[in-house]
């Protein structure tokens, strides 16, 4: 689920989209085209009417969801819009703000067999492997919400 | 002051003078060796190095090239990539001559470190480069310091430029450490001799002396700055038209359309290729006329 991240304690007082767009913030995004949250960040911006805006603060554009995750891991920037598990991955270095619902948009991780594949059984019993609840408690152990999220 | 060319020139006739017919055919053999060796084992390389290169450049049609390479994002990341790669050979020059001259020259204890130091880069990969310049410079070190006095170092230009100077260092400094190291002392002192200051001797003597080494070093920290890929996107980030560099725009473009990737990468290694033959012709052209009779 993407969210706004920021530093830990929050020290610019970021509270909703509309802060990303505060004259001095230093923002970072995911770049559209070429890792999903890029796209994601562009379509909750474009929703919030705020993308203009909040572009005018992007320093630099992440090419990956890791990219992303240490500009703010490493101070670089004020906030990125990342997703909510990116504090699971650095809980001491990483604040989560929520997006507002009406603006948010959730991803799922799909996964598909190839046609090119010759294992096909296999393939199943790993994605099979994926949704079943031993599959499901590995990504909430990681910080991935499992269930679709009520908004 | 007898000149470089004109004493190399009596130097080859003095030699041919005492070559004896059989010396003659013996080298005459040895060169048909050297020249099979060079067609069995050389050629495969050099037709491996340039089959890749060459297939890029024929892979790129002109209709793709016209539409992509032609855009605005393309043509940023180029002349970015062409600026910066130039700001960092000037500042690598600038700062490593003086040290190659030292180190050719002169005796000292940490000698060994200094030579080391020089090394590292070549040892670090550039991505842990990358790391370590934004660990440095970046708010997690002295950057949340500079940039309350105003000045930002990482995700800007100036990070590009940085990030290229430490890792294509190495490549002028020890070539230019090499050519210094090949002019003979008595060549300087003569020069002192003759009443030349030591500028004056480094201007006329030691540098065109030792210019192929100069140049093929610059040439190389050019080239190396301008392929540099790991550590500036760490440390410099890529933001269009700010310090996207044609490599980086290269990768980014990969992901989403391949044939536009293909045609930049062509288009870089065709305009890199025509400044390198350039800069060769007209610095080896300016430094024959230094070294030419006043």
């Amino acid at each position: 689920m993407p969210a706004i991240c920021v530093q830990e304690g929050n020290p610019k007082g970021i509270h909703s989209l509309a802060d990303l767009a505060r004259p001095g913030m230093t923002i970072g995004l995911a770049e559209a085209g070429a890792v999903c949250l890029g796209d994601v960040s562009d379509e909750i911006l474009r929703s919030a009417k705020l993308e203009e805006q909040v572009k005018k603060n992007v320093i630099t554009y992440a090419k990956s969801c890791d990219q992303t995750q240490q500009l703010i891991q490493l101070g670089e920037v004020d906030a990125v819009i990342g997703w909510d598990a990116f504090q699971h991955w650095s809980p001491d270095q990483i604040d989560i703000v929520p997006i507002d619902p009406a603006h948010l948009r959730v991803r799922n991780i799909p996964a598909a067999i190839t046609v090119y594949s010759e294992k096909r059984a296999q393939a199943q019993q790993f994605i099979d492997f994926l949704t079943s609840e031993e599959g499901k408690a590995i990504f909430a152990k990681h910080g991935y919400s499992v269930e679709p999220p009520t908004i | 002051m007898a000149t470089v060319s004109s004493r190399r020139r009596s130097r080859a006739a003095a030699s041919s003078r005492c070559d004896s017919a059989g010396g003659r055919r013996g080298r005459e053999t040895g060169r048909a060796g050297v020249a099979a060796l060079v067609l069995l084992l050389s050629l495969p390389l050099l037709l491996y190095l340039v089959g890749p290169v060459l297939g890029l450049v024929l892979r790129t049609t002109p209709t793709v090239w016209k539409s992509y390479v032609c855009c605005w994002q393309a043509a940023s990341a180029l002349k970015l990539s062409l600026i910066t790669a130039t700001i960092s050979l000037a500042t690598v020059v600038i700062m490593g001559t003086p040290l190659a001259y030292y180190l050719a020259h002169y005796q000292f204890r940490a000698k060994n470190v200094i030579d080391t130091v020089i090394d590292l880069p070549l040892v670090l990969p550039p991505a842990a480069a990358g790391f370590a310049l934004l660990l440095l410079f970046g708010r997690q070190g002295m950057g949340a310091w500079l940039q309350d006095h105003g000045l930002r170092i990482s995700l800007t230009p100036l990070a590009v430029v940085l990030a290229q100077v430490f890792v294509a260092s190495p490549f002028y400094v020890k070539q230019a450490r090499a050519g210094f190291e090949s002019v003979p002392e008595t060549l300087r002192l003569a020069s002192a001799t003759l009443g030349a200051g030591p500028l004056r001797t480094f201007a006329r003597v030691t540098v065109p002396l030792a210019r192929h080494a100069l140049l093929a070093g610059a040439v190389m920290t050019w080239a190396r700055a301008l392929g540099e890929f790991g550590a500036t996107l760490v440390f410099a980030g890529a933001f269009p038209g700010r310090t996207e560099t044609m490599p980086i725009a290269i990768y980014t473009t990969s992901t989403t359309n391949l044939p536009a990737a293909i045609a930049l990468a062509a288009t870089l290694v065709v305009v890199s290729f025509g400044v390198l033959i350039l800069a060769r012709a007209l610095a080896g052209q300016r430094l024959r006329v230094a070294a030419s009779p006043q």
